[in-house]
């Protein structure tokens, strides 16, 4: 089949969208201030991400299944204020485990009742109306987010406080204190979306000349005249077909002969 | 594949490279002041600012798919600005720091050479103050020995600038020892003869316009004369805030940068202008004593806005005139 492998990975990717490809942070640009400010350390970023799941799933689930029931102007009202509702008991109960993180945070926890990840995914699961697809999809996105939140928080936490949970890292004792200010915070974030972009168009281009060299391979064998435009530059001349065959077929016996 | 050109008979006598190499020179004669007063540390200094670029720039080069090539002098000129701009006890560590955010956050990022939106040396600068506040803000004393390698044990004293952040009078120093760099600040910038000095050589040779850093420093002392932060009068009000941090040298090899100033003649004016209110600003009710870099950065943000303006009001009055 033409571009097998670059079809397969195209469907692969479109299944995982939030976690392979796709990201909430990355490609969307959703959930930007969480990711840029709040990810100064690991623990940080494990109170946002609880608070962005606290919100975000069931949200995204109750949307599913009576958004299309709302008028459009009241779903970001409703979901903000059930978001809210939502943050209140988690806010409390995130104060008594990490008492002096929740106040660095500061406002940063209390927004999440108006993130744009929620209000974005939400307005698209009202729109298609399917819990189970809203489920999934819900968690590949929370899934993508909390690679980037705990990538951000780690780094950071690592390079600019020399510390990782908290726990002082003894061999980290070149400190950047500017990793932990929100300067910081957008730069390494644009070069993780940079290096994402990069690393994700290496693959699609690898997997596309692989298909075409193989494609090239099968036309030759078939003694079949390939399009000039099918060829890259680069890509070696179609090979005669006894070497193409053998090429192919390394261990089977040549026809023909005593 | 069409390719474009520029017509072959508009040639200029400048380029890219000659500009650099005059601005390298000046930088020589700045650092043969800053080893009398440091010793060899300060030349040993740029040499691995220098070195740290060389890097960089091969890293980046690969990176783009692009090819070196020695004739760019224009990360020479970054990575030896950046120690003059620092003190010279500040550890070999910093430098690197400074000089690789400067190359590989502010500068490539954004396209490399003639694209850069901001300052890279302002840049690199604005981020070891962050990062090292303590060690980038603390100075050796003039003539007093400093070792070549390894930590400054001796004593670091505050600059001026320190002194009038905290509202107190800076002593310790007169007209003369300042104008001559035998006070305690930034290894390159205290030096304010050589420096204005520089900057005449490079009026004269055409690397840079004059009318930016002039006006730039002209607004800083009238900024100054009419609003001390401190109760002296005027005029040593003026004195102390022109020659303290590095407001002369970042005037001269920063503020005058081509690429991320504006290019138009009034707009460059205004823009010296508001540079100037912005960054007396920000020495006034900002948290760190020196902050020029802070502040150019800012004024690097929206310099196209100046020359954008310029067109629309002269467009404006030449329809008036037309009319």
């Amino acid at each position: 089949m033409y571009l097998h492998k670059t079809r397969r990975h195209s469907r692969r990717m479109h299944r995982f969208s939030g976690l392979l490809t796709g990201n909430p942070v990355l490609s969307l640009g959703l959930a930007l201030p969480f990711a840029i400010a709040a990810t100064f350390s690991l623990q940080a970023s494990f109170c946002i991400l609880t608070g962005l799941v606290a919100v975000t799933l069931p949200l995204m689930l109750l949307s599913s299944l009576v958004g299309r029931f709302l008028p459009s102007w009241l779903r970001p009202l409703l979901f903000s204020l059930c978001a809210a509702a939502l943050l209140i008991p988690l806010e409390s109960f995130l104060t008594g485990l990490f008492p002096t993180v929740l106040n660095s945070l500061g406002l940063y926890f209390p927004i999440i009742a108006v993130n744009t990840l929620m209000f974005y995914h939400c307005e698209k699961e009202a729109e298609l109306s399917n819990p189970l697809r809203a489920l999934l999809h819900a968690l590949l996105q929370l899934s993508g987010l909390a690679v980037i939140l705990f990538s951000c928080g780690a780094i950071r936490e690592i390079f600019g406080n020399g510390s990782l949970w908290g726990i002082p890292l003894p061999s980290f004792s070149y400190r950047l204190g500017g990793l932990l200010i929100p300067f910081g915070g957008c730069i390494l974030a644009a070069f993780l979306a940079a290096a994402a972009k990069y690393f994700g168009r290496l693959l699609r281009v690898s997997l596309y000349v692989s298909d075409l060299n193989r494609y090239a391979l099968e036309a030759s064998l078939a003694n079949e005249e390939v399009p000039e435009e099918d060829l890259l530059a680069d890509l070696p001349a179609p090979l005669a077909p006894d070497a193409a065959r053998k090429h192919l077929h390394p261990d089977k016996p040549e026809k023909g002969g005593r | 594949m069409l390719r474009a050109y520029n017509p072959p008979h508009i040639r200029g006598r400048d380029s890219n490279k000659t500009i650099m190499d005059d601005v390298l020179i000046v930088l020589a004669a700045i650092y043969l002041m800053a080893s009398y007063y440091y010793g060899v540390r300060a030349v040993v200094l740029g040499l691995f600012a220098l070195l740290t670029a060389l890097v960089c720039d091969i890293v980046c080069k690969l990176l783009l798919g692009e090819r070196f090539s020695l004739r760019d002098h224009s990360s020479a000129v970054t990575a030896l600005l950046i120690p003059l701009l620092l003190p010279a006890s500040v550890s070999y560590a910093t430098v690197a720091t400074a000089v690789a955010f400067a190359l590989l956050i502010v500068k490539y990022p954004f396209g490399g050479v003639g694209q850069n939106l901001f300052n890279p040396a302002a840049g690199g600068i604005a981020f070891v103050s962050i990062c090292f506040s303590r060690e980038v803000f603390g100075y050796p004393t003039p003539l007093e020995p400093v070792p070549v390698f390894g930590k400054f044990e001796g004593r670091l004293v505050y600059s001026a600038a320190y002194t009038l952040k905290a509202g107190g009078v800076p002593t310790g120093g007169d007209f003369m020892e300042m104008l001559l760099g035998n006070v305690a600040g930034p290894m390159g910038a205290t030096n304010a003869l050589v420096v204005c000095a520089c900057l005449l050589y490079l009026v004269v040779r055409r690397a840079v316009h004059g009318q930016a850093p002039v006006c730039f420093l002209l607004t800083c002392a009238l900024y100054a004369f009419c609003f001390p932060r401190v109760p002296i009068s005027g005029t040593l009000s003026v004195m102390y805030e022109l020659f303290s941090g590095y407001l002369i040298l970042g005037a001269v090899f920063m503020l005058t940068d081509p690429v991320t100033s504006p290019k138009r003649g009034i707009a460059t004016t205004v823009y010296a202008v508001f540079a100037g209110v912005v960054t007396m600003l920000f020495r006034q009710f900002g948290g760190f004593e020196e902050s020029f870099a802070f502040s150019l950065l800012l004024c690097n943000a929206i310099a196209p806005m100046f020359d954008y303006l310029e067109e629309g009001i002269r467009r404006r009055v030449r329809r008036r005139a037309a009319l």
